[in-house]
């Protein structure tokens, strides 16, 4: 037995994980949540490096358990950090379970901070494809919300193409439907976070981006790609 | 107690004492928590309780729209009932060296005057000194009286004893009421100040642009104050909307006049009516001044169009009206949201 009952490793320094998720942020959370449950001495949240599994991020491993946790959102880490790291019990719900063993990396097929890909639907011919409205629904330099399968979407029609994000700014969950955009830039009204249109990327003093999501066009229907 | 924030570029820490608002706390220990309204509405000083106990004195405030979780909580209402950790979604800022570090303080009432049939200007007394820019406002709290209300401050001096604020009725309101009682003369009030970003500083080598709505004129009139002061208007144009429903709201009209008589080639004031159309009286009043009918910020958007490079803009009022004057700065302007600021007030 080493020194420590639990020791956890947070992706920091990944090609992918950093990109998913502000993991640098995750450390600090769970090191100040150990903290303040008296546990510093028992328990260690280490930075670590790549685990080969990118796209599946951000991840996090806890052993002795051997559990390891995909597509890990700030929000999770509550009780990740209250039921497993503290408590002992696993969170069933986020686990891992590549299927196979050794490297499992997705390569080359994500932009931005999709989240969770559980890894059963890796090997998927193709994205599954939900209609969001018709074309003509979003003038041309307009955006406009939409709910697809309980996931509200943003359609940007850029002045030259379509694109989609999450429908509420990371900042504050305010609708970005209600900002403005002049096809280059997309701002926020409430607190003047901007993002480029084209990508999502944050601008100026925005922090993080726009989760986007891929979408089509086909006679006249636009449709999106939830996940993956 | 100790309070924890972890940020995402840094942890620090400070005290707060029981029974104080976790966001003064921080912020008089110049710890730069965000905020903007500082009063339960925005949203913008939400924070995740990681650690400790914490309570929020108003848990149906407007801004708990924002939370996500129960471990969620707005810095401005809340108190620590224990040692906190609390983690922040954004980075903290760091404060400009010369921005005055707010405190919590008394005043009392000196007088109190109408402006309108609905607007009041209340003069306080502070206990002490108090350092502010141009621009920003107090939290006021009125004995027996739940919460605090923000007010921008009129006046604009270094060091200032007297505070001016102007207040909107509210039909029924609590401070209304107690407006509106006797012996508001020599009531003393709590205070915490300065707070607010929406600022000025005569080292902004920019044209000035100010659009309010109503009361949020004061903030203008302490911005204006200081650029005049400053002689900005010698070198810089300044652009004053003011929009009002009708002839009979206007107020600060007087003032307005002699501030744009200091530099009247450079210093223009347009005041919009969005309810009447504007009546004889008023250009035969103030014939330096621009009238129009309409919305403020339309008014705005139109006669400042073309005139937009190196502006800085200033805009308070009612939601609506910011909002669409936001719009109008972004995507006509094209302003960069660096040279926008604002106060909401609802």
């Amino acid at each position: 037995m080493g020194p420590y009952d639990r020791h956890v490793f947070v992706c920091t320094g990944g090609e992918t994980c950093p990109t998913q998720g502000e993991t640098e942020n995750y450390v600090k959370i769970l090191r100040a949540g150990v903290q303040n449950a008296g546990r510093s001495s028992d328990v260690r949240i280490n930075k670590s490096g790549c685990f080969s599994q990118c796209g599946h991020g951000p991840m996090i491993v806890v052993y002795p358990d051997d559990v390891w946790y995909a597509g890990v959102r700030e929000s999770d880490l509550d009780e990740i950090l209250t039921s497993h790291i503290i408590g002992g019990n696993p969170v069933e719900r986020l686990r891992y379970d590549p299927g196979k063993p050794g490297p499992n990396k997705i390569v080359g097929e994500k932009k931005g901070a999709e989240g969770r890909a559980p890894a059963s639907d890796v090997g998927r011919a193709g994205p599954a494809w939900k209609r969001v409205c018709r074309s003509d629904e979003v003038p041309a330099n307009g955006m406009k919300a939409f709910p697809v399968d309980g996931v509200d979407v943003l359609i940007v029609h850029t002045g030259e193409a379509f694109v989609a994000y999450q429908a509420l700014c990371p900042h504050e969950a305010v609708a970005l439907e209600q900002g403005v955009h002049d096809g280059s830039v997309l701002t926020c009204l409430e607190h003047m976070w901007q993002f480029d249109v084209r990508t999502g990327a944050p601008i100026g003093d925005a922090e993080t981006g726009l989760t986007g999501y891929r979408l089509k066009e086909e006679r006249g229907e636009l449709y999106v790609a939830l996940e993956g | 107690m100790k309070i924890v924030v972890s940020a995402r570029n840094g942890t620090r820490d400070f005290e707060c004492d029981p029974g104080e608002k976790i966001l003064h706390a921080g912020l008089r220990s110049g710890v730069e928590l965000p905020y903007e309204c500082a009063t339960g509405t925005c949203g913008t000083c939400k924070a995740r309780l990681v650690g400790g106990r914490a309570e929020s004195e108003w848990p149906d405030a407007p801004g708990g729209r924002s939370l996500q979780s129960a471990a969620e909580l707005l810095t401005c209402q809340s108190v620590a009932r224990d040692d906190c950790t609390l983690a922040l979604g954004t980075a903290l800022k760091s404060r400009a060296p010369s921005a005055p570090t707010p405190r919590a303080l008394g005043g009392v009432v000196r007088a109190r005057r109408a402006l309108t049939h609905d607007v009041v200007a209340l003069q306080l007394d502070v206990d002490g000194p108090l350092d502010f820019d141009a621009g920003q406002f107090a939290l006021v709290t009125v004995p027996g009286i739940a919460g605090a209300r923000a007010y921008s401050m009129v006046n604009f001096d270094r060091g200032a004893e007297r505070l001016s604020f102007v207040l909107k009725l509210k039909p029924g309101g609590a401070v209304s009421n107690w407006l509106f009682g006797d012996g508001v003369e020599g009531t003393r009030l709590g205070l915490f100040a300065p707070l607010g970003h929406a600022t000025f500083h005569p080292d902004v080598r920019k044209h000035v642009l100010c659009i309010a709505g109503g009361s949020g004129i004061a903030g203008m009139m302490s911005i204006l104050s200081l650029a005049c002061r400053e002689g900005h208007f010698g070198a810089w144009d300044g652009h004053v909307f003011f929009g009002v429903r009708t002839a009979r709201d206007g107020f600060f009209l007087d003032e307005l006049e002699a501030f744009r008589a200091q530099y009247p080639a450079r210093l223009s004031v347009t005041v919009a009516l969005s309810d009447e159309d504007v009546p004889a009286s008023l250009p035969a009043a103030y014939p330096g001044f621009a009238f129009a009918r309409g919305f403020v910020h339309a008014v705005a958007g139109e006669r400042m169009k073309g005139r937009f490079a190196d502006v800085r803009a200033y805009v308070a009022g009612p939601p609506p009206m910011v909002d669409a004057s936001l719009r109008l700065l972004l995507r006509e302007a094209r302003l960069p949201p660096a040279d926008i600021r604002y106060d909401k007030f609802s």
